[in-house]
């Protein structure tokens, strides 16, 4: 624990003893991982169609969730729940892109449109055709 | 019936250092997952852990499709996941940045691209790759046929040369 009753600068270095390292680490780690879920929850606002969303919430709802587990395996007592947690963090790592993917597959499949001003470039036949940077504009 | 049991246990001889590496790992897996290692619990692991990897091995093990993987490939694995974790920090900042920003500068759109990746595993670690790094995202991968949705124009041709698919490549191809 961090001891409030220190008054110099230097005693509050020395009464800084591991624990109160590892939770500074900790608080600093799911800070982190809060503000890239509010990140994720603000681009979902924001952000004009399907596909442009889930860039924000595919991302960095991983990114938070990651950290905050991470803040959590620093601070939570025993080896069994730490292990859970780093179970729960390698579940969501690889479950979201997947999640993600299978939204935006699903949304395209449908004909979902795009947001307005988007591009449709094909590149596929680049090596016949020399010129890949043909395709048209908007949607 | 015992013709069927009798198939498990035959799957269970041709492969048995996979059996071995399964029971090991659930064994392991059981151990930390109850913390304690006291005769009860390693005599619970004892009973149900055998019991797993039989009806493990009649789902995993594949006598003609096994994979090798050479100690050249490992350390490329580790390369290609270093790099990984350190495009999926600066993926995050850019999403933070372009939703942060007022005038939210983005300029979306899909675009088509090549890859000759075969073997399933490869594909679905480059597709899930794709998504979780700066501003692309995988929306179809149908043969050598990748259909990726960018956040950016800039991002969206950025997969068109990518340091990571030659990691892959080298992975896929290196003996």
């Amino acid at each position: 624990m961090i001891r409030r009753r220190c008054g110099f600068r230097q005693d509050c270095l020395a009464e800084l003893d591991m624990e109160g390292i590892r939770e500074i680490i900790a608080i600093i780690l799911m800070s982190g991982g809060f503000f890239f879920l509010t990140v994720g929850v603000v681009g979902l606002i924001r952000l004009p169609d399907v596909y442009n969303r889930l860039h924000a919430l595919g991302k960095c709802d991983t990114m938070g969730v990651g950290l905050i587990i991470l803040g959590l395996v620093l601070i939570v007592p025993g080896t069994t729940n730490v292990v859970k947690l780093l179970l729960m963090g390698a579940l969501t790592v690889v479950i979201n892109p997947v999640i993600t993917h299978i939204i935006t597959k699903t949304a395209y499949v449908r004909g979902t449109s795009l947001a307005e001003g988007s591009f449709v470039v094909s590149t596929y036949y680049e090596e016949e055709e020399g010129d890949f940077f043909k395709g048209e504009e908007g949607e | 019936m015992k013709g069927r049991s009798s198939i498990i246990i035959n799957r269970v001889k041709r492969d048995i250092p996979g059996s071995i590496i399964i029971f090991f790992l659930l064994m392991a897996f059981w151990l930390l997952i109850s913390g304690e290692f006291d005769w009860q619990h390693l005599l619970m692991g004892f009973i149900l852990v055998p019991l797993l990897t039989l009806f493990w091995n009649q789902l995993m093990v594949n006598e003609t499709k096994k994979t090798r993987i050479t100690w050249h490939q490992t350390r490329l694995v580790i390369r290609y996941f270093v790099f990984l974790i350190k495009e999926i920090l600066i993926a995050n900042f850019i999403v933070a940045y372009i939703v942060l920003s007022p005038k939210m500068p983005i300029s979306p759109g899909l675009i088509v691209l090549k890859v000759d990746l075969e073997k399933d595993l490869s594909r679905v670690l480059y597709g899930n790759s794709i998504t979780m790094t700066p501003g692309t995202i995988t929306v179809d991968l149908d043969g050598d046929r990748l259909l990726v949705h960018g956040m950016t124009r800039h991002h969206a041709f950025g997969v068109r040369s990518w340091y990571l698919y030659d990691i892959m490549k080298d992975i896929e191809e290196g003996d």
